[in-house]
């Protein structure tokens, strides 16, 4: 997307435009959830946390001056949701239980089934078991939050240095040291089964 | 260049982002310690492992829990136009107007009516200056008994 189409994508959104939303999530939702995936290493935390990085988009995507190209602002979001996310969650689950009926009976009535991701037995999720990437994940989700955002970012999401600096709002030299040391411990957690 | 300098240097050396003369001295370190050598390669392949791992996608019906998400959260802050905070403040506001409304009401009541109850005045402390009626002690510092004695 050129810059010009971009400015008329988020004028778009900023009209609350259902299909540009549409086209929002269709575009962002995987590097999204997949980011929040391997910060977590949890589908269900990081399906809640995507969610809830979109529901922000939409209600603040009046607040988006296009300083940054938007990608950036929406991983600024999730970066911050993700940094936040204990008390997210908690905030969350108080809230789920007042409006759990309501959720459940608009699944049953609109689909017929309770839909919820928690529930349904994906194929990706059962090849999750190989062993090697599930070493992997472990080696990042024990990693340091500060230095794993880092890690995750430049080295799962391919973000440029100078990207992560904007999202992150850390100085390049701060990235450029916590990714050396994140990927410095990973490389001690995976020694023994690279050798 | 000494292996903890060597070491310091991968991340840059990996991502392309070190000068020119520290290249050449990494490299030549490397060429020559096995150990260091040994320590870039278990390095590259944990990063290699980390860039390979698959991207996972979101549920299917992701959209769709979204757009019920932003609805439910909607439904939930709005009422009547007011948000759930405003509602909450305005209905406070009343009930603190109310109450002090009452307090003033029932002061009113009490002691501005003509048949209104006084306070009671103790006549031993009561006395007149002049045409203004002052209550309580005239000697402050004298005992009363001193007053009594001619």
């Amino acid at each position: 997307m050129s810059p010009s189409e971009e400015i008329q994508f988020v004028q778009s959104l900023k009209a609350r435009d259902d299909r540009a939303f549409e086209q929002l999530i269709a575009k962002f939702k995987t590097p999204i959830f997949n980011l929040l995936y391997r910060m977590t290493g949890v589908r269900e935390e990081a399906e809640d946390l995507a969610q809830e990085v979109f529901v922000t988009v939409y209600k603040k995507i009046g607040l988006f001056r296009g300083e940054s190209p938007l990608a950036t602002w929406i991983y600024r979001i999730a970066y911050n949701l993700c940094m936040n996310r204990r008390k997210y969650l908690g905030r969350r689950r108080d809230r789920e239980r007042q409006t759990f009926d309501e959720v459940a009976e608009r699944n049953i009535v609109e689909s017929g089934t309770m839909s919820t991701s928690a529930q349904i037995s994906r194929p990706d999720e059962m090849a999750e078991g190989h062993q090697m990437e599930r070493l992997i994940q472990d080696a990042i989700t024990a990693l340091d939050e500060e230095q794993r955002v880092i890690l995750v970012l430049r080295d799962v999401q391919n973000v440029s240095y100078e990207d992560i600096s904007e999202i992150t709002g850390l100085p390049a030299g701060t990235v450029k040291s916590r990714l050396h040391r994140a990927r410095m411990a990973l490389k001690e957690r995976l020694a023994p089964y690279l050798r | 260049m000494d292996h903890e300098s060597a070491r310091a240097c991968f991340t840059g050396y990996h991502d392309g982002e070190l000068a020119e003369g520290d290249r050449r001295a990494l490299e030549e370190h490397l060429s020559a310690c096995a150990d260091c050598t040994a320590e870039w390669d278990t390095y590259r392949r944990a990063v290699e492992e980390v860039s390979g791992l698959r991207v996972i996608a979101p549920s299917e019906d992701f959209a769709r829990q979204v757009a019920l998400a932003i609805e439910l959260r909607g439904k939930r802050r709005r009422f009547g136009g007011l948000s759930i905070v405003g509602v909450r403040v305005a209905v406070l506001s009343l009930v603190l107007i109310m109450l002090l409304l009452m307090a003033y009401l029932t002061y009113l009541l009490l002691f501005s009516s003509p048949d209104a109850p006084k306070p009671p005045v103790d006549p031993a402390t009561k006395h007149t200056h002049g045409d203004v009626e002052v209550i309580g002690p005239v000697h402050i510092d004298q005992p009363p008994e001193q007053k009594k004695k001619p």
